[in-house]
């Protein structure tokens, strides 16, 4: 990444603090914001496809000037208790966007303060606004585990746990349905960190014999639950029969496997996207994934460059208008890119039903 | 791991107190990482034979999330790990913010488990101005917190300062006070003076640095004085106050 990056044809991924608040919304928290406003709508209006359909505590802290000058944190631990006294949430999450980044804000003293004050547990999670929902989510995920997962749980053979399942990668709960579908069939027990779970099964974390991580937001948590309890992982999305299989068999070798890696770097076939997804979906197409901006980025022209190279091109519809040459554009949306705009047009992509040879053909 | 931060007034002698710390732990053996958090950077000088190491801030500006560890911190005398967090150009940017984000890449590439230090000590510019300077005594880096003070007035009103400031946070998990060093100027009522800034402040002068020009004319050649005068008081007077500050509860990374 250059000192300096644009957009002229592309657009950027949704921010951390949407990570942050997707990761956590299914699990009976209270998310808090610190921020004056405005990231708060781009995640509520853009990146929630469960906002209008169950409810969960979302708030802004609404920041101002003199409050940030003065590092006055006073003003966020009363609003936070008193909030927090009359909802009385399971446990409060306290991240941030740029500015409480800029000024040094101590997420993790002033969540021992609320936390002394409510006795209700606080995570803090200190995003800065300025990376992608991939080092969001996975740090909320992480902070999560780390607090509330039973460490010294007893391994039960047979589980595992899908991590970096979240509604800005996946958009509709038929795909982590699917997902999960792919190992109970097998004859697998599944916790699916976090859609269509409970708080009290993602507790029991650590009994998992392996971590499958089907995008990039599930690597931090993957990587914590290595160290702390010796639980390997592996990569890999199960997106067709031919991806499902082969991280089945990954998971039964007990080691870190990182399934879809045998991608064609020369590929004809432009992948683009999340990039666990874009990774696996090139390794069955034999073509070449590329995952622009998130967190690392990619300059805008040598994407343009790998577009004008490619003779199909796979990727959201808001990355159409970078193409350039003749390659054909396969529309597969993204929430995380494109939000709610093309939403209805979101395949469940997971599962060993899904035939991308088909959803190409129906597409072009 | 041993975590300590060293606060006081500007040109009070906390590099030279640190550096000369550093000496004395890696002389017993110890894995010693010195950290500056001082855009003058300047912190680590004289295990470097007067060379400044390039700022863990300037590190980053050209190789952004490229920078590897190695980039950030360097070996010096008596194979002290040295990093100086470095910071903008006087009068621009934000200084403060800038030390955080040098902390926040050391934690990034998981510095203190790959260094493994037995000992690190954060030499932290005059006061706690700001969240970034505070942020050595946030809660995951410096457990204990050691003031420098001579007798100036100045330098005790500093101390004073820094002290509320570690009271003011005391709730929120950060390092707590471990003493007073009293680095003499040879000032009137030197020590009655910061003894009673002691009893204001509930500590104790854990160490009495005599005033020695040998200090200085270590400097002038560039090394670290517990290289060049090993057997001065000064010398002796530094490791019986590292041997104090072994004798405190260890913390613990994450």
């Amino acid at each position: 990444m250059g000192n300096w990056h644009t957009h002229v044809f592309t657009s950027t991924y949704t921010a951390d603090v949407s990570g942050v608040c997707s990761a956590l919304y299914e699990l009976g928290g209270m998310t808090v914001l610190h921020d004056p406003s405005g990231c708060n709508s781009t995640y509520t209006t853009h990146d929630e496809p469960r906002w209008y359909d169950s409810d969960s505590l979302m708030f802004i802290s609404g920041l101002d000037e003199m409050t940030a000058v003065l590092g006055d944190d006073s003003v966020i631990i009363r609003d936070v208790v008193r909030a927090a006294k009359d909802l009385k949430p399971r446990f409060i999450t306290l991240c941030g966007a740029s500015i409480p980044h800029i000024i040094a804000f101590d997420y993790r003293g002033v969540a021992r303060l609320i936390e002394k004050e409510t006795g209700i547990p606080v995570l803090p999670v200190a995003t800065d606004g300025l990376k992608s929902y991939v080092s969001g989510a996975g740090l909320a995920m992480k902070e999560w585990i780390r607090r509330f997962a039973e460490r010294k749980a007893e391994k039960i053979p047979g589980r595992i746990n899908l991590l970096g399942v979240t509604p800005v990668d996946f958009s509709r709960q038929e795909n982590a349905d699917a997902m999960k579908k792919v190992f109970t069939d097998a004859g697998y027990s599944v916790r699916v960190f976090a859609m269509g779970e409970t708080f009290e099964n993602l507790q029991e974390a650590y009994q998992a014999e392996c971590n499958v991580v089907v995008s990039s937001a599930g690597r931090n948590p993957a990587q914590y639950m290595y160290k702390t309890g010796k639980i390997p992982f592996v990569e890999g999305v199960p997106c067709g029969e031919q991806m499902a299989e082969r991280i089945l068999q990954a998971v039964k070798t007990g080691t870190n496997q990182y399934v879809c890696d045998d991608y064609d770097p020369e590929g004809k076939i432009l992948v683009i996207g999340e990039e666990i997804f874009a990774k696996s979906l090139a390794s069955v197409l034999k073509g070449k994934p590329l995952y622009p901006d998130i967190d690392e980025g990619l300059d805008e022209d040598l994407l343009l460059q790998e577009m004008e190279k490619a003779e199909m091109i796979i990727a959201d519809p808001l990355f159409r208008y970078g193409r350039r040459g003749n390659a054909v554009f396969i529309p597969f949306p993204h929430e995380g890119y494109s939000g709610r705009l093309f939403r209805k047009d979101i395949p469940v992509f997971a599962g060993k039903e899904f035939d991308i040879e088909r959803y190409i053909r129906e597409k072009k | 791991m041993y975590r300590f931060a060293v606060y006081g007034k500007g040109g009070i002698g906390k590099s030279t107190t640190c550096t000369a710390l550093s000496c004395a732990f890696a002389e017993k053996g110890l894995k010693v990482l010195q950290v500056g958090c001082d855009p003058k950077a300047d912190s680590t000088l004289y295990l470097h034979n007067g060379e400044r190491i390039t700022p863990i801030l300037e590190v980053l500006r050209e190789k952004r999330s490229r920078a590897q560890l190695d980039d950030l911190v360097h070996e010096g005398y008596n194979g002290i790990m040295c990093a100086e967090s470095g910071g903008p150009m006087p009068g621009l940017g934000c200084a403060g913010r800038g030390i955080a984000a040098a902390f926040e890449a050391l934690r990034e590439r998981d510095a203190f488990e790959i260094l493994q230090p037995d000992v690190v000590i954060y030499d932290v510019l005059g006061d706690v101005v700001c969240g970034g300077f505070a942020m050595p005594i946030r809660e995951g880096y410096a457990d204990h917190v050691l003031i420098v003070t001579s007798g100036e007035n100045m330098a005790v009103y500093a101390a004073a300062n820094i002290a509320c400031a570690i009271e003011n946070f005391r709730e929120r998990g950060y390092a707590s006070l471990a003493g007073v060093v009293l680095n003499r100027r040879n000032v009137p009522n030197e020590q009655e003076k910061v003894e009673e800034l002691c009893g204001e402040i509930r500590s104790e002068i854990v160490c009495d640095l005599p005033r020695d020009n040998r200090v200085a004319q270590a400097e002038e050649s560039r090394k670290p004085v517990m290289e060049m005068f090993p057997g001065i008081p000064y010398a002796d007077e530094i490791r019986r106050l590292a041997d104090y500050m072994l004798t405190l509860p260890e913390g613990e990374d994450e």
